[in-house]
Formats: C-alpha cells, structure tokens, sequence
C-alpha cells in the first residue's frame, strides 16, 4: 500500500492515463447500449438514418406504444410472467439445491462419490440432448403452456452448478458445529434447518440472484412451453415486433428492451456485494 | 462416530418416507389437471402457429375471429411470436406429437421428407381448396415430388426500392416497369456522384440476393441456377458476363465499392436507408418494413429485363414471382377438412383479404389483390403493380434448388465479394467458383 501511494505521488499523470484508458474501454463497450437507448426515443424513420445516437428530444411515444401491444396484451402481463416464473425457479432451487448440497457434503451414503460425478457431468450435458425427451415428458403430462416445465424442475435440485456451489461451501463450515448441535439433540434434518442454512447465506444470495437472471433471460425454453401470449414472459414479449416482412417496430422494440433490463440493473446494482462475498467464500475452501 | 452413523440411517429413513408422500401429492395434484387437458379437446378445437410481427399478430388475430364466426362451436388457439426459434419449436412440437394443426413453416423440407405434412392435392382436386385464381407457376414452385403441400398465404418478387427523393432532386424519371439493364445502367450513372450510388450492388454480406438475382438473369436464356439434377445449371460465360456488368459499373462509381456494400449487414442498414445510394434490389415483401425506416418515399420496380438490352442480354423475361409465405397443415390435424376450410378461407375470402392485407406479401389470388389496393398505403399499392406487372410477364419453367443450394449461394456470395474487393480476376474466380461448386454438388 505504502509504495502504490509512494507511486502516485510521483507519477500522478500515469493514473490519470490509466482512467482515461478505462474510460474510453468503457465507452466502447457500453457504446451499443447507449445507442439503443438513445433509439429508443426516436421515430422510426430516424433510427437507421441517422448517425447520431442522442434523441432530439425525449419523446416517450415508443415506450406508450410498446407498453400495450396492438393484439391487446401488455408489458404488464409479461413482467408479471416473468416474476412468477422467476419467483419460482428461485424458491425451488434454494430448497432443494441447499437438501440436496447438504447431502453431498455432509451424509455418507454408498457410491456417494460416483452420483456427485454424475450429478457435476449433467453440468456438461448441452441443453439440445434432452430438449425433446423433456418436452414429450411435459406434453404427456399436460404441462405445455404452462409454468409448471419451467419451475417444478426447479424443485428436484437440476441446477448442478448451485449444488456445487453450496457443497463447497458447506464443506467450509466447521463440523464441531454439526456435532454440537447433535449431542445438544437435534436429528439431520433439524441441523441443516438450524445450523445450515442459518451459515449458508451468501451461497443462498448467489444463488438468488444467478437464478433470477438466468430465468429472467432465458429465452428457448420459455419459448419452448409457452405458446399462447397470455403466458409471455418478457423475453417471448421483446420477440413480437420484427418481422422482415409485414411492418416492424424498431422504436417500441428499442424502448421495451431498454425497460426491461431494468430488473437485471437493479439486482445486480443491490446485490453486487454479496455476490461477490457469495463467490469469495465459497471459493476459498477447495 | 457410531452415532452419527445412526443418525444417518433414520435420516434417510424418514427423508424416504417424505419423499414418498411427496410423489403421492404430486401425482393427486396433476390428476385433475391431466383431467382438465382431456376435457379441452373434445370440443372442436383447432391449432394456428404462426411468426411475424405485432402488426401480423393483429391482423391474424382478427382473421380468427372471422373464421369462429363462420364455424360457430370451434376455437381456434392462436399460437405466435418471432421468428428466432419459431423453426426449433416446430420440430420440438412435432417430435413430441403436440405440433398444430395449421401453420407457417420456416424450413418445410426435413418435415416434409419425415411424412409431418399433410399433401393438399386431393382437397385442391375436390374443390376444398380453390386455386383457380392463384398463380399456376408460384403453385408449382412450392411442389415437392410432385405434391403440393402448401398455398401461397402471399407473393413476392425480386425487386428494385428506388429512392423518389434522389430521382427528383436529380431530376431523373422513374423508369417504367418494363426498364431494360441498359436503362438501368444509364440511372444508376446519373444518379451517382462522389461519396453517392445510383445503386447498391447486386452481392450483399447479408441475405440471400447474390444467387437469386443471377437466376433472374439466366432466366432470360431459358437457364436456371441448378439443373433437374442437382448440377450447376449455367456456364462461365454467363457468370463471366454478370461478374463484368457488375464490375463496370463499380468501377464508374455507379455501385459502391466492395468496402461500402459489406456495412450492410440487413436491409435496416442498406445503402438506401443509410443515404448512400437510390436503388436498392431484395425482395419486395419487405416493402412495409423498409418504407418505415426512411422519410423518403419509396416506390418499387422489378428488376430490369435483358430483352432489347444490349447488356445482360437474353429473349424472354427473367423475372419471377415466388411465394413470400405458405400455409401448411399437420397430417395429424385433428379436423382436416376444417383445416383446409381455413387454407380455403385465407386464400380466397374477400372479407378475410381484407383483414390481413399485406401481413404476408401480396395476396396469392389476384381478384382478392385487386379488391384490396385501395386499402393499402403508397409503397404497398407499388408492390401490388409491381408483383402484378412480373406476374403477367414471368416465362413458365422453373428448377427447384438442392439441398445443397444455400451452399452454393454462400459459394456465390464470397466468389462476388472477391471480384468486388478486387482480390482476384473475373476469369481467376469464375473457374475457381466452378470448382468449389463442383465439389460441393458432387
């Protein structure tokens, strides 16, 4: 620390420069963004035409049109989908990735080495393998436009990425607790509920957070199960203004994605730092 | 360390249990839904899929509407998005026998060669579906094995968009339909002028217009892009031709450079919404679309004619139309015959032409055209004239594409952009365009 100070009073214009690279990187990068939703104020006729990405003024029609769409369904209902779906996904993948996690790290159980292999090898397993088996499951239960493909899976711990996660984390947790808690009394299921979960915080944030934007961004299974629009989610709903032929609307379609990163903004801007903790502290015990 | 193991054991136990009742409830808890599905589908119900955009939804939307109240008791289950993924979800839904009745399809030949698709000829035989005011050479086209499979639900045509503002200012008329390559020429000249085009080039980095538009050209001698089997259907003498006219007028500013057509990554980002040429050639059903992105009114012709040209030049009219979207039914739609009576109504009803307009291309019968051009806005009507006009003047024949075909479009996309970049000579990449085409076709 002493010489980083040492060095900036000596060379204060190389973390100038340093900044002013950064901040150029930054503008590059985030100049795509800035463009949509510069967009996303504009008319049509001007999007494409124009070089300029800064709207003359800020006109608000695109996101009045976009709101409602001309078949009559909203943004409302779609943003309601979203966070049911979301909602969801997220309970069913922390009670049962934190069981199943438990299990792994904790309770000796024959082969227990092999079934955490497979489970880590579903990791590996690419999401087209098992697209059709899965759909003529859901079709044959009557599941097909409705949330139920989308979240009861959630609650059988397929989410192998977060029950690794939480065995990391858990094989963190010192096991004198586990063992007080036994000779105190309690059987297995009242540790994980008492000592566990109480100790599995930043994991269960991780997860919270990772599961609500992917869920949130998913994009082919959503469009996989759900057919009719009163079940869109937003990013089924973001899909239903381009089309080559017929007429496009590039404005309201601009203005509609700028709003709906919105949620994604927002969570990760309130829940940055635990995240970061969530990953720090699992990543710490190998 | 002995108790713990215990512990494990009733543990697990238990879990086992709760894990038993849980599968109990689950399955009392779907039972009724199960039941609920059955129920559904004894009333007459019929499944509509379809892609496109907010304006389409609306409008087919409303044609359902029409439909149910001509067929009083039937639902019919709107199901509609965007077009990415719409063809993943297709396959997903047949393969796991739950695809619908009625729908568009984005890529008919794996399913049609799998038997999915229901062959309408004995329905268009008995009258079910009436085709007696659709083009003979577009119901052709959409033939495999000799069967039809599907109707046009709207025609289109290789075209040209020209910029009426350009041609004012520069006080150039717009030419008549019947415009030849030289006349062409001689325009895209006389617009041009430095850091302008009279036209965008003919090859795209984007889309699919580099072979299509060739295949206009080689119609004009009775030749087509492939043979009957399979081959590549035209010599180096034509495509050394095409290369040259294409070359020349790159070279006299009257098409952009190599480096200014290959920004154009979709027709939102062409040279004629960015300002930088006055005519552009891609199909017409875009003609909505691309009229929203400029002020500049747009107004469509066809793509100019070799006969009475002195280059490019050939005896019979190469131009053609082509469907812009089909309509197809599922072999295993529940009602078929009502699924034809839907076919049957899209195509032919006035009422219903005058619901969708121009959501899906010109529409395929030519009365139902007519009666609705006044409905429709200026672009619009020009791509009616224009469809209409190649229509009338098309020479029959046609070769479908193998399935290698997007292949060699590619093959012709790069073999343009090399002479365009200057890369290589017109005689070095025609030979080596043959070739690559060889070895690709087998």
């Amino acid at each position: 620390m002493a010489t980083n100070a040492r060095t900036v009073r000596v060379f204060p214009f190389s973390q100038l420069l340093t900044h002013l690279v950064l901040l150029v990187g930054a503008f590059c990068m985030l100049y795509p963004l800035l463009w949509m939703i510069g967009s996303s104020f504009k008319p049509d006729s001007e999007i494409f035409t124009e070089l300029n990405p800064i709207p003359r003024s800020l006109d608000l029609t695109n996101y009045i049109r976009g709101w409602v769409l001309g078949t009559g369904t909203s943004f409302t209902t779609f943003y309601f989908n979203s966070f049911v779906v979301c909602a969801g996904a997220i309970i069913g993948n922390l009670l049962s990735c934190s069981l199943a996690a438990y299990a792994f790290a904790r309770i000796r159980f024959r082969l227990r080495g092999m079934w955490f292999a497979i489970m880590l090898g579903t990791l590996m397993l690419p999401f087209h393998v098992t697209v059709v088996p899965q759909y003529i499951i859901f079709n044959s239960l009557g599941w097909t436009n409705t949330f139920l493909p989308l979240v009861v899976p959630k609650f059988f711990a397929v989410d192998a990425f977060f029950i690794f996660l939480m065995v990391q984390f858990i094989r963190g947790i010192p096991i004198e607790l586990e063992q007080a808690a036994m000779v105190d009394g309690c059987n297995r299921f009242q540790i994980f509920t008492k000592i566990i979960m109480p100790l599995l915080g930043p994991a269960l944030v991780t997860t919270t957070i990772f599961t609500f934007i992917w869920t949130y961004n998913d994009f082919f299974s959503q469009l996989l199960y759900l057919s009719t629009e009163n079940h869109y989610t937003v990013s089924l709903g973001l899909r239903l203004f381009l089309d080559a032929s017929g007429q496009s609307a590039w404005g309201p379609m601009f203005a509609m994605t700028t709003l709906s990163l919105v949620p994604v903004i927002l969570v990760f801007a309130f829940f940055q730092r635990r995240l970061v903790e969530g990953i720090a502290t699992t990543g710490l015990k190998g | 360390m002995a108790k713990q193991e215990d512990l494990e054991a009733a543990g697990s136990a238990r879990r086992l249990t709760r894990r038993t009742i849980l599968v109990g409830a689950g399955a009392l808890a779907v039972s009724p839904l199960l039941s609920g599905v059955s129920f559904a589908q004894d009333a007459t119900t019929m499944r509509l899929s379809w892609w496109g955009s907010d304006d389409r939804h609306k409008k087919t939307l409303a044609l359902i509407q029409l439909f149910q109240s001509k067929h009083p008791g039937l639902t019919i289950t709107p199901e509609y998005g965007g077009f990415v993924g719409y063809q993943d979800k297709l396959s997903t839904q047949f393969a796991g026998g739950n695809a619908p009745d009625v729908m568009q399809v984005a890529e008919p030949g794996p399913l049609i060669a799998s038997g999915r698709l229901l062959a309408l000829d004995d329905y268009i035989a008995a009258g079910t579906i009436d085709v007696s005011n659709a083009s003979k050479s577009v119901l052709e086209t959409a033939k495999v094995n000799g069967k039809q499979y599907s109707v046009p639900w709207g025609l289109a045509c290789g075209c040209y968009f020209l910029d009426n503002q350009v041609f004012e200012d520069a006080k150039v008329d717009i030419p008549d339909y019947g415009w030849t390559w030289d006349e062409y020429a001689k325009v895209a000249k006389s617009l041009s002028k430095p850091g302008f085009y009279g036209s965008a080039d003919i090859w795209a980095a984007a889309g699919t217009r580099s072979l299509a538009a060739l295949e206009v050209f080689l119609r004009e001698r009775q030749k087509y892009a492939f043979t009957p089997e399979g081959k590549i259907g035209f010599g180096p003498d034509e495509l050394t031709e095409w290369f040259t006219f294409w070359d020349e007028l790159r070279k006299a500013g009257a098409v952009p450079p190599g480096e200014v057509t290959a920004l154009e990554t979709g027709f939102e980002t062409s040279p004629i919404i960015t300002g930088k040429a006055a005519m552009y050639p891609i199909n017409s059903s875009i003609a909505s679309s691309l009229q929203g992105l400029t002020k500049h009114k747009l107004t469509v012709a066809p793509f100019p004619t070799g006969v009475g040209s002195t280059a490019l030049k050939g005896d019979q009219y190469g131009a053609f139309v082509n469907s812009s979207m089909q309509i197809y039914i599922n072999v295993d739609a529940k009602d078929k015959d009502l699924a034809a009576a839907f076919v049957n109504f899209v195509l032919n009803d006035p009422e219903a032409a005058k619901i969708q307009l121009m959501a899906r291309g010109v529409p395929a019968s030519s009365k139902i055209a007519e009666l609705v051009t006044p409905n429709i806005s200026p672009v619009e009507q020009s791509m009616v004239a224009t469809v209409k006009y190649v229509a009338d003047h098309a020479s029959p024949g046609f070769v479908p594409w193998p399935k290698q075909g997007s292949e060699v479009q590619d093959l012709m996309q790069r073999s343009h952009q090399a002479v365009a970049f200057e890369q290589a000579s017109i005689a070095d990449t025609v030979s080596q365009f043959f070739d690559q085409a060889g070895q690709i076709l087998g």
